[in-house]
């Protein structure tokens, strides 16, 4: 039986995903007790941020050990209590998608903190608002912004030899741009009344992460999806990591967009992969959306024998309340369930980063287990 | 096939906890809306403008299910009681309507379908997981229908309405929240936050 809550040694690689909660987030240890934290969920039975909830419990202060908060995206399922996040991690630079920075996408973000309790925009401008009190002071105080082959960080955190460093390998200018220009529309006019933004889409402004530690990769997909023109998307990101990066290949994956078709790229796994990669991944359930769907397992698990997935993509149960309170629900809806079940936690640990290719150790806690067990009972 | 269910009637009530109709108005952040945001729309509109929230006109309970108070709320009641046999006067000037609140949840439209919307919706009174339902749209009132559209914010309320003699009645309530549209001084206060972020990031 693993043990949860023993710390990754110094010198050892550690990549946790959890989900769905309320959606998912990443921890990378880079080394010598600092970690990269990539977006936000939230464990709606524990009533907490799984990703803290875990640094805590393997004695690790989330207030100085996480060096590197990145938010891929602003879909409501990767940045619940993300403000939470950046205020308890305090000595960690903050990033996010550049697609973001334009006065039209703030005017929108500040436009729905007026009014919006929770949602993605709310979580967004809660962070720059408490960055902008951060200011005043001393500490990590400003947003950076992710564009395709910024380098985030790079430090030798293990030894002289071992260089840990984090690459966004997106957005595009060409995502930015039209970004830019689908969130603008979401700018109110005079007269319009306030109303819950929709996510924007498709998802071609999320944040890929190129994560380098010794002669470690790992490739974090967000929910960047494959689209028809090649100067977004994952086509960019291919192009530019075959011209920049030739040979180089990642030994995990975080699949992107929870294995939906519309974000698998067989470029990717062929070019950006070693083979076969530990593919990890998290569910996603919203009306009729199932993800992945039973095609999206059998493709992954054709790709690669080591996919692992953090819940089963099943439809969760009703919240169970009072008897009452169920007879009245009962009558006015035609269907409910939980939005999202219980936290699972997928962690993968390996002893010597400088050693490429060399066997990681696979824990499983929670609902989390492989994905060819998950194909089966669909 | 929809399971049989009362016919909804219309009436303006809502309450961030139990109470009664005359005392009940709701609080500004009961309406998701920040206190300060609230004042300065009401400094700007006429209290009818803002009728889903902080100007409430108060309820006459006898007139419960049969008059359309406003436009913004839609209830479903359900007759739990025989009536009494002797009916006592209210209280003059008190309150003859006690609404025993069981569940509140403030949620916002996803997608409307031909026969059901679909929600997220978060408890308001206690700590629970966030669910995502299927509300059937004859819960909505006819006024109030065009107002369920993708991202529209509203109330569900269901409880005890007691009344004095009156049976106890299941009631549950939905309440399209209507707000004042965006002024040109709301979104000057929000290019201004955007700049203020750009020349943080700027200095950096």
């Amino acid at each position: 039986m693993p043990d949860l809550a023993t710390p990754p040694r110094s010198d050892e690689v550690e990549v946790s995903l959890f989900g769905p909660g309320f959606g998912e987030c990443i921890l990378v240890h880079l080394g010598s007790g600092n970690w990269l934290l990539v977006d936000s969920c939230f464990d709606q039975r524990r009533r907490e941020q799984p990703a803290l909830a875990y640094l805590q419990r393997i004695g690790h202060d989330p207030a100085s050990a996480v060096r590197l908060v990145v938010a891929t995206h602003w879909h409501d399922d990767h940045i619940r209590g993300l403000a939470k996040v950046v205020r308890t991690c305090a000595a960690a630079d903050f990033y996010c998608s550049a697609a973001l920075r334009s006065t039209e996408v703030l005017t929108v973000i500040g436009t729905q903190a007026a009014y919006t309790q929770s949602s993605g925009a709310r979580e967004f401008h809660d962070v720059l608002e408490l960055l902008d009190k951060r200011s005043a002071g001393p500490g990590s105080s400003s947003p950076g912004w992710t564009v395709a082959e910024r380098l985030l960080f790079k430090r030798r955190l293990i030894d002289e030899r071992t260089e840990s460093t984090v690459l966004s390998l997106s957005p595009s200018d060409a995502s930015v741009t039209r970004a830019i220009q689908a969130i603008g529309r979401l700018l109110p006019q005079p007269g319009d009344s306030p109303r819950h933004l929709p996510a924007p889409s498709p998802n071609d402004t999320a944040v890929v992460l190129w994560v380098s530690i010794g002669s470690t990769a790992i490739l974090l997909g967000a929910d960047l999806e494959k689209t028809a023109n090649p100067h977004t998307g994952w086509t960019c990101v291919v192009n530019d990591h075959e011209s920049r990066r030739p040979g180089e290949r990642a030994e995990v994956f975080k699949v992107a967009h929870h294995g939906s078709s519309n974000a698998h790229d067989d470029r990717v796994w062929d070019g950006m992969l070693m083979a076969p990669p530990f593919a990890l991944l998290t569910p996603f359930v919203r009306g009729n959306v199932q993800l992945p769907s039973a095609d999206d397992c059998a493709r992954i698990n054709s790709a690669t024998p080591r996919a692992y997935i953090s819940a089963p993509p099943t439809v969760r149960s009703a919240v169970r309340r009072s008897g009452v309170v169920e007879r009245m629900m009962a009558e006015v809806t035609k269907e409910r369930h939980e939005l999202d079940g219980g936290c699972g936690q997928i962690r993968l640990r390996k002893a010597n980063a400088l050693e490429r290719g060399q066997n990681w150790s696979v824990d499983l806690f929670a609902g989390a287990g492989p994905l060819a067990a998950v194909a089966r009972a669909l | 096939m929809a399971p049989a269910r009362s016919h909804p009637s219309l009436i303006s009530i809502i309450g961030p906890h139990e109470g009664t109709f005359k005392s009940m108005k709701p609080r500004p952040e009961d309406t998701g809306r920040s206190v300060e945001f609230v004042q300065r729309r009401k400094a700007m509109y006429p209290p009818e403008m803002d009728a889903s929230a902080a100007n409430m006109p108060d309820v006459q309970p006898s007139e419960l299910g049969a008059v359309a108070m406003t436009a913004d709320t839609s209830v479903t009641e359900t007759q739990t009681s025989a009536p009494p046999r002797h009916q006592r006067r209210p209280p003059p000037g008190g309150p003859r309507e006690h609404f025993d609140i069981k569940g509140k949840w403030h949620g916002h439209v996803v997608s409307v379908g031909d026969e059901t919307f679909t929600a997220i919706i978060e408890d308001v009174l206690e700590q629970s997981p966030v669910e995502e339902v299927e509300i059937y749209l004859e819960e909505i009132s006819p006024d109030d229908r065009p107002l369920v559209v993708p991202g529209a914010h509203f109330y569900w309320t269901v409880g005890y309405l007691d009344g004095i003699g009156a049976p106890r009645r299941r009631t549950s309530i939905i309440t399209m929240q209507r707000l004042p549209g965006w002024t040109e001084d709301d979104l000057r206060e929000a290019q201004g936050w955007a700049a203020r972020i750009q020349q943080l990031a700027e200095d950096a």
